[in-house]
């Protein structure tokens, strides 16, 4: 690290304008899949207002890199949706084609319905679309365009490069179409400009806190994950409703301060995805970056992937944990291997094929819980102000953290 | 007459305070800016302190504002004495309960940091269309403009609830009242407990759901009866102004300040009286009591403390005889209205009384400044255009409904000091201000008041704190336009925005930044320098940042900078400054331990040495910084329009032409935004480097960026 005045006095602003003017997405015999190849895909965020070493960012960062020109989200109120959607600078963008991620908050308490409504509507249209070209293809039409509607019908469900590449042919193609047809057809040809941009399925997701997720939207998340319908979720569970303040949420764990926990919280973290679990439709998934990134990325995808309703749990520190946030990934990591945090990953498809559909990803912890925990002013602050409860804190939280990892492992094993 | 404690505090405090003591039950859920009322009520009762009836309250953080009113109503139900706090939305999840609570003659006390409904985008700053929304949940509605008057009234109300059996709203503005900081006499609990009649007490405790005494809450009526059924609670509605006018004498009686459900302030023969409620009020009274004496004006005001029910009579008597114009102002928005509710109640109150011409106009949606200079050219427009449906304090050039202000007045009274304070986000200034205000309220027989702005971003936003203190009473209610001192915390604001904007002739200016002594002066902006020159002002730096980096407390510089105003300014004598603030310090950081508490003591110390006042040329030096580029010659509308002008910190001259209809924005705009807060940035070292892109996933802000070549 150094200056901003030494950096900018050594050319960094030159360097930029010269890094900036080179093609993105250059990917070589990288595969996205991977970390290192991931990174070489444009951003669809940046220069967000979060603070200096958000928990929060680096996911969603990840996943406009590797969604974000065909995204909608839907974010609920919360940390995410002021450094997301703040008047009038945003930090969502654009790829060179002009595409990418379109965003919007309802409320704090309705965010998994506002997205699932979005996917209802991508649903509809693409509906509407596939039968508008049914109905031109049937009518015949010009053979460019016929061929490539037939590409796309063959190819309805998939959104890879050569996908996107024939719905842009389509695109092109369609104003020309359009000025040579005649009254049988010209009605189609409207609908398919009208719907053009659906050639392409959208990845729709909903973003937001612990506090909505886990709380006052949790109602609605439930729902929604139960109609098995096609919507991701990321949770980025800072353990503590952050952009309020930092009260506590049923996603607090057991004896963190938070406000209206100021004697430390007294009950566990609740479980969410184990709750979810009970669903057996529904790809679940708890990710810690700094801990495991493949983890993270192959969890990412997969939820994406999956037809189906998924949701991704992810550990974000916060400032209002109480350590210094120049540290983000380590303590990410740290709570894995203190088993603080499980990563891991329920997948239904797995079931279909006759596996177990959890992995548990986490290996046995390598350090005590109590490692973690005294590493973090909401935790130790407790030492100050109730420093009678400490001990049984820490004790029950050791307890409750072996158990929780062997009822897991004892899943994953079967 | 009682003698009470003189505390500093805030808004929600005061109300957490009253809420606390009457209550034996609060069901709670954070909103911004009524979560810290939830907060106190949260630690008190983690430090088992009593209420009035000698109980540790039961705090219950629940799910959704939904889930705490449901809480409410079942914990009133079953006969225990419950608050909640809340706000906008959340206001608006809990008004299906409300009725429920109203209609089944529950006594409870909701307790509102009133702010904007998320309309066309969400706002967590003050105005009244949340608490506008609850108007028909047959609630009483209880205003209040200041933070005195928080204390005075939410006794009240919780007084008139128990007597009543009407549950009441009790609200004050977001943020303005909230997070504002007065000095106030306290009432105590004893007192409160005293004015408690414990023959209500009982009667609810009776009405409770009893397996002993059972019952049932009717659950379904039909047609043949439900309407009879609403009609049977008429009476207790019409005795609610009595008993409410009860409980204010009754508090008049100990504290000595007067309340009436409407009261008149102004010129006894006034012929102009605009009407308002929440801490507009105050703000009107500072500017009527400057133009009736200064300019020979003759103008009144009425402030609405009780808006529900709406007592008639009492607001005829409150209406001076001489009266020829109203103008009621509603901080709210009602599209498609006739006008704005409180305008409705007035028009109506008055209806046989044709002479008068009553005009109903808006202001200060979203906290947006309401100031003397507005004040004034509202009771002009009364005598000019006088038209209806007006809005002051925007210019709106699309439906030219807004009213020009012409003349700029500053109605603080004189003695009054003034300070601003320009921070970073998370630098601490904001904090240590709140502490400087406190030391001077609880130090000094002066009246003080803080105020603290903040933007959206996370961390690292500007900051805006506004201190004021002086013998007089302090009224006004809106940002510290005149300067007596002014604080830059941070030169990178230096040539972006108007620092030095509105400080007054001889008025002070301290500057933390890293240059030497005699580079300051060269390194302000032309306009600043003029203005340092022009206005004698007395120029200050101190590098902050060295000591703080040098005690060990990185950049957090709030400590080093609070300590130079002390000094400066002399408030307090030297060695007790010096003092108090090491006791904030310690007050403060205690949850953080000694350590913190030490490195801040040393800060504090070693501050005295590094203050340098700078001597200011007589003339102007050749060189000057130039004011910041912040976009590029090329960008488009929305970006000259919209976004250059909030970067400057001149979102208020925005014209309603140049906003978005519905709310839709374009992305990719935070690459605008070149702050430069960051002390520090990443360095890449090519000989270093293995080429694993891990950096780049996880840099938070996407600013290590990798690509193939």
């Amino acid at each position: 690290m150094k200056t901003l005045v030494i950096e900018r006095a050594a050319g960094e602003v030159e360097n930029t304008d010269f890094f900036n003017s080179l093609p993105e997405d250059v990917l070589g015999s990288n595969s996205e899949t991977t970390v290192k190849g991931s990174q070489f895909k444009q951003p669809l965020i940046e220069f967000s207002g979060a603070c200096a070493g958000c928990g929060e960012t680096p996911y969603v960062k990840l996943i406009t890199q590797l969604f974000g020109d065909r995204m909608m989200i839907a974010n609920a109120t919360g940390c995410s949706s002021i450094w997301g959607g703040t008047f009038p600078t945003i930090p969502y963008c654009k790829n060179k084609d002009g595409h990418g991620p379109t965003w919007a908050n309802s409320l704090f308490e309705d965010n998994a319905e506002y997205g699932f409504g979005m996917r209802l509507a991508v649903k509809a249209n693409r509906y509407q679309l596939k039968n508008s070209v049914q109905l031109l293809l049937d009518t015949g039409t010009d053979a460019k365009l016929t061929e490539l509607l037939n590409i796309a019908l063959d190819n309805w469900d998939s959104t890879d490069k050569e996908a996107k590449e024939n719905s842009k042919n389509i695109q092109d193609i369609l104003p020309e179409v359009l000025e040579k047809a005649d009254n049988r057809t010209v009605n189609h040809i409207r609908k398919i400009i009208e719907l053009k941009s659906y050639f392409i399925n959208k990845s729709v997701w909903a973003f937001g806190g612990d506090g909505w997720a886990y709380d006052i939207g949790y109602g609605g998340l439930d729902h929604v994950m139960a109609t098995g319908r096609n919507m991701n979720i990321l949770v980025l569970d800072t353990e503590v409703y952050s952009n309020t303040g930092g009260q506590a949420s049923k996603a607090t764990p057991l004896g963190s301060v938070a406000k209206f926990a100021e004697s430390g919280k007294n009950t566990v973290k609740k479980d969410m995805g184990m709750m979810l679990m009970t669903y057996g439709y529904v790809y679940i998934a708890s990710i810690s970056m700094g801990a495991n990134k493949n983890q993270a990325l192959k969890a990412i995808r997969e939820a994406e992937a999956y037809n189906g309703p998924s949701i991704i749990m992810a550990y974000a520190p916060c400032i209002n944990h109480g350590f210094n946030m120049a540290y983000t990934q380590k303590e990410e990591k740290k709570a894995v291997d203190s088993g603080y945090w499980l990563l891991y990953r329920y997948n239904p498809d797995l079931e279909k094929e006759g596996k177990n559909p959890l992995i548990l990803d986490s290996k046995e912890p390598t350090i005590p819980v109590t490692d973690f925990l005294k590493g973090e002013r909401r935790y130790t602050s407790l030492e100050r102000t109730f420093p009678e409860k400490v001990k049984n804190f820490r004790s029950r939280f050791t307890d409750y953290a072996k158990k929780r990892y062997e009822l897991y492992s004892s899943m994953a094993d079967k | 007459m009682k003698k009470f404690k003189k505390v500093t505090m805030d808004g929600n405090t005061a109300a957490s305070y009253v809420a606390y003591a009457f209550s034996e039950v609060a069901a709670i859920y954070p909103i911004t800016p009524s979560s810290p009322m939830g907060e106190m009520a949260d630690v008190w009762a983690a430090n088992r302190k009593k209420n009035i009836y000698g109980q540790v309250v039961d705090v219950i953080e629940m799910q959704s504002e939904a889930g705490a009113a449901g809480a409410v109503h079942g914990s009133l139900s079953g006969g225990a004495f419950t608050t909640t706090f809340t706000a906008s939305q959340g206001l608006m999840l809990m008004l299906p309960n409300m009725h429920k609570i109203a209609g089944e003659l529950l006594p409870t006390v909701f307790h509102v940091t009133a702010r904007s409904l998320a309309v066309q985008s969400l706002s967590i700053f003050g105005d009244h269309s949340d608490v506008m929304s609850a108007r028909n949940t047959g609630f009483a509605l209880m205003a209040e403009g200041s933070i005195q008057e928080i204390i005075d009234l939410a006794v009240v109300s919780h007084l008139a609830t128990m007597k009543a059996k009407i549950p009441f709203l009790n609200f004050f503005d977001g943020f303005r009242n909230s997070h504002e900081i007065q000095k106030i006499e306290l009432i105590d609990y004893d007192t409160m407990r005293e004015l408690v009649d414990m023959k209500y007490v009982e009667d609810f405790r009776k009405r409770a759901m009893n397996p002993e005494n059972p019952m049932v809450k009717v659950g379904a009526q039909n047609p043949d009866v439900y309407f009879q059924g609403r009609e049977t609670v008429n009476n207790y509605y019409d005795a609610i102004p009595g008993i409410v006018q009860e409980y204010m004498d009754k508090v008049t009686q100990i504290t000595g300040r007067k309340y009436h459900l409407f009261d008149y302030i102004g010129h006894p023969e006034a012929e102009k009286v605009i009407i308002a409620m929440g801490s507009g009020i105050e703000t009107i009274e500072e500017t009527i009591n400057y133009l009736n004496s200064k300019g020979g004006e003759k103008l009144g005001l009425i402030k609405v403390r009780l808006y529900r029910p709406f007592a008639v009579e009492a607001f005829r008597k409150t209406l001076p005889k001489s009266v020829k114009k109203i103008a009621v102002l509603d901080r709210t928005k009602e599209c498609g209205s006739i006008g704005e509710p409180l305008y409705l109640d007035i028009v109506a109150a008055l209806k046989d009384m044709k002479d008068i011409k009553i005009i109903g106009g808006r202001y200060g949606l979203s906290s947006k400044e309401f100031t003397p200079s507005m004040i004034k050219a509202v009771y002009d427009h009364l005598d000019g255009k006088c038209s209806h449906d007006f809005t002051v304090g925007i210019n709106d050039d699309v439906s030219g409904k807004s009213i020009e202000i012409k003349t700029h007045i500053d109605s603080v009274p004189e003695g009054t000091i003034n300070c601003k304070f320009w921070g970073l986000g998370s630098d601490g200034t904001v904090g240590a201000n709140k502490n400087s205000i406190k030391i001077i309220g609880d130090n000094t027989d002066m009246y003080a008041q803080g105020y603290f702005q903040y933007d959206s971003k996370k961390s690292g936003g500007i900051t805006r704190s506004h201190l004021r203190f002086g013998k007089e009473k302090i009224q006004s209610e809106y940002l510290v336009e005149n300067a007596d001192f002014i604080g830059c915390h941070n030169q990178s604001f230096i040539g972006r925005y108007d620092i030095l904007e509105g400080i007054k002739e001889g008025g002070v200016f301290l500057l933390n930044s890293i240059w030497d002594s005699a580079d300051v002066f060269e390194n302000l902006t032309l306009d600043m320098q003029k203005t340092i020159i022009d206005k004698n002002i007395k120029l200050y730096n101190i590098n902050a940042l060295k000591i703080a980096t040098d005690v060990g407390l990185g950049n957090r510089i709030n400590t080093v900078m609070q300590t130079a105003f002390f000094l400066i300014t002399g408030v307090l004598d030297r060695k007790k400054a010096l003092e108090m603030i090491k006791k904030a310090i310690e007050k403060t950081f205690l949850k953080k331990g000694q350590e913190i508490i030490s490195m801040n003591w040393n800060a504090v110390d070693k501050t005295n040495e590094a203050l340098i006042e700078i001597t200011v040329p007589e003339l102007l030096p050749e060189k000057h910084t130039k004011s910041k580029k912040l976009i590029p010659d090329n960008a488009d509308n929305f970006t000259k329009n919209i976004i250059e002008r909030i970067m400057r910190e001149k979102g208020d001259d925005i014209p309603v032409s140049a906003m978005p209809l519905d709310g839709f924005v374009p992305t990719g705009t935070t690459r605008l935004e070149k702050r430069g807060v960051a002390p520090s940035v990443p360095h890449w070292i090519p000989e270093n480097c293995i080429q694993c892109n891990q950096c780049s996933l996880i840099c938070p802000h996407a600013a290590i960026r990798p690509k193939l070549i």
